[in-house]
């Protein structure tokens, strides 16, 4: 009996803080299918509140649009975050070069810098690059911010690959950079793919920059279309049908929620692969 | 292939790792690196591969200097204390990558990761991951994907330690024979003297980075050059009894605490020749004490310990504050607590300075 409330105390905490999200979770599955609710009561079955994704919504674009801007935009800065970090971070793991340290001090204070801060002067210099209003530009902003974390979780990853391995692939044959591709990439695998996946929720959930950066209708993202569903868009009386919202919003989620079913193994990792000096 | 250490120091800051050690290794030798763990041996081996470049000195690969060659042009197998198998890949794979990274043909490939599998006798692990493989199995994959790249130079760092006692045996014939049979230059590292002495034509032996004596097994056990070496190879280790010399009549005696000892012939000219040294230290071997009854022998000793060997009995003994072994034949008459007398085999005796450690003459 003690044991048992020993086991289940834990369970019973978890269950107690979840409930609100699992509640909001809960409004949205039972809104996105009835006319109407109360509370979480529905009024009825219908698909109705999904018209949304074939006829266009009010004067805007298509959200199969935005949903592909979505993706792009978060495909495109996983890439470029895992190319730079696992780059970036195995020489902070392995070469001795001046400023080592200095830098790596440098990477954690940049993870804990407020970007917001920067808004302003990002745009200016987007719009030097004439990368404002771009996906590319969009981002290679956001690898910017969240490069000193990619960098810091991946050199831990390479801080646990041993030098033996390493050396043995140099007497081996490999050059430095073979030994990088061939044997330090496969071994450090695992966090790769939780930084990947990682990554790639966090850029799909990204508002704000594509909200500041990226003002014509035509890029959107689904964050930014979402937000003109309920702020209401240029010229449109605000009439807001909560039913479509629910709709749009559970469109949106449901890829991250299944995206995390299959990959919360290796998001794990990023706490597993360990974060060493 | 020759290899030659020429007074190589490697430092890592202010650690010296490695002091002006020099080493002529003959083509098809065996020779171990042998010394107490953190002496620096890893880090030799790893400058003869070039992993690390010397802080001074020269390796020559049969007479040329290659400091500045890189690890991949050495052409060296290396197998390493932690094995270092490409966890990613199979056993094929980790045995052909050395190949594969030389552009051999496919065939080419093949026909050596078999024939070095067979060598081995891991034929039936090629599929196999490096994680699903015992300890004994991985090391001969190590060792195997070592040799299949026909390497001019064998670099093994204490390749037996993460064995199993019974392992161990077999793979140190097996190591050896290998060797012999490919003629391959090898240097083995290692901390254990009976490693060495079984399998090394050569011995070097390594004290805090600085080089103690190169020699074959048989000269350090029978002419150590220092107490370091005396006490290191054989096992059990010498004992080491420190005195002051007095002259009575003719003899000479070295006189400690509660014991003294008159030395032989043999030992009298060297002692003449350092009278002026206050203290001198008698090194005796645990298999060159004798025991006899209390009243015949020149010292006596207590019994403070008795342990069978099996083929022979390791006897602790006590004099005052000075602890002796002796290694004696069964079956053995007395028990914990027995005084009983000692005699030295006079044919090996060993005097050592104490203030430098070294070997000043031998009986
Ligand atoms: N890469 C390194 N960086 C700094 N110090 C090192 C390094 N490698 C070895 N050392 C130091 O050099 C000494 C010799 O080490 P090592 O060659 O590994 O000894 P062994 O193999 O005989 O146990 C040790 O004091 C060790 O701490
Ligand atoms: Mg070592």
């Amino acid at each position: 009996m003690g044991n048992w409330i020993k086991k289940g105390t834990p369970y019973l905490i978890l269950a107690a803080l979840s409930l609100p999200l699992l509640l909001l979770y809960a409004w949205l599955f039972i809104g996105a299918f009835s006319p109407r609710t109360h509370g979480l009561i529905p009024e009825g079955f219908t698909l109705s509140n999904w018209s949304f994704l074939f006829t266009p919504w009010g004067n805007r674009p298509s959200i199969w649009v935005a949903a592909l801007n979505s993706t792009l935009l978060a495909g495109g800065y996983t890439v470029i975050l895992l190319l730079i970090s696992s780059t970036a971070a195995y020489a902070l793991s392995r070469l001795s070069f001046r400023g080592r340290r200095f830098f790596m001090m440098l990477v954690l204070v940049l993870h804990a810098f407020p970007s917001i801060t920067l808004l302003i002067a990002i745009f200016y210099v987007l719009r030097a690059l004439r990368l404002y209003d771009t996906l590319i530009g969009v981002a290679l902003v956001k690898t910017a911010l969240e490069l000193p974390l990619g960098v810091w979780v991946m050199k831990g990853f390479f801080d646990n690959v041993s030098w033996d391995i390493e050396m043995a692939a140099l007497i081996d044959g490999c050059s430095r950079l073979q030994a990088w591709r061939r044997v330090m990439i496969p071994m450090v695998r695992p966090g790769i793919a939780a930084l990947a996946v990682f990554a790639f929720v966090l850029g799909w959930n990204e508002f704000l920059l594509p909200y500041i950066y990226m003002p014509s209708a035509r890029n959107w993202t689904l964050s930014v279309f979402i937000r003109s569903v309920t702020a209401g868009g240029a010229g449109e009386i605000l009439f807001v049908n909560y039913g479509v919202i629910a709709a749009a919003g559970l469109f949106y989620v449901l890829p991250v929620l299944l995206f995390f079913l299959f990959t919360q193994r290796y998001l794990l990792q990023i706490y597993a692969g360990g974060v060493k000096g | 292939m020759r290899v030659s250490i020429e007074r190589l120091t490697k430092r890592f800051g202010k650690v010296v790792a490695v002091q002006d050690l020099s080493l002529e290794i003959m083509d098809g030798e065996f020779v171990a690196l042998l010394g107490p763990s953190g002496c620096g041996k890893t880090t030799v081996l790893l400058t003869v591969a070039g992993i690390y470049r010397p802080t001074h000195g020269w390796i020559r690969f049969d007479g040329k200097v290659v400091n500045d060659l890189p690890p991949r042009e050495r052409n060296i197998g290396m197998v390493f204390q932690s094995y270092a198998l490409y966890p990613h890949m199979t056993v094929y794979e980790n045995i052909a990558f050395p190949l594969t990274l030389r552009r051999m043909p496919r065939a080419e490939i093949h026909r050596r990761v078999v024939a070095a599998a067979q060598l081995l006798q891991i034929e039936e692990l090629l599929d196999r991951r490096p994680g699903q493989l015992s300890g004994g199995q991985q090391q001969r994959v190590a060792l195997c994907r070592a040799l299949a790249k026909e390497p001019d130079l064998l670099l093994l760092d204490e390749p037996l330690s993460n064995l199993d006692a019974r392992l161990r045996l077999l793979a140190r014939a097996e190591i050896k024979r290998l060797q012999k049979e490919l003629g391959i230059t090898t240097i083995f590292v290692t901390h254990d003297q009976v490693e060495a002495m079984t399998m090394a034509d050569r011995i070097a032996v390594l004290n805090q980075g600085v080089l103690q004596q190169f020699d074959t097994p048989e000269a350090l056990y029978t002419r150590p050059a220092n107490l370091f070496v005396a006490e290191f190879i054989g096992s059990p280790p010498m004992n080491f009894l420190e005195g002051s010399l007095t002259v009575h009549g003719s003899a000479l005696r070295l006189t400690g605490p509660e014991w003294h000892v008159t030395l032989p012939e043999g030992l009298k000219s060297w002692a003449e020749a350092v009278r002026d040294r206050d203290r001198l230290i008698l090194g005796v071997r645990p298999e060159h004490v004798r025991l006899a009854p209390s009243e015949e022998g020149e010292l006596r000793a207590e019994v403070y310990v008795i342990e069978p060997l099996g083929r022979d009995v390791l006897v602790n003994l006590r004099i005052g504050s000075l602890r002796l072994r002796a290694l004696v034949p069964p079956p053995f008459p007395w028990k914990v607590g027995d005084i009983v007398g000692l005699h030295f085999d006079p044919a090996h005796l060993y005097l050592f300075d104490p203030h430098t450690g070294v070997l000043i003459g031998r009986s």
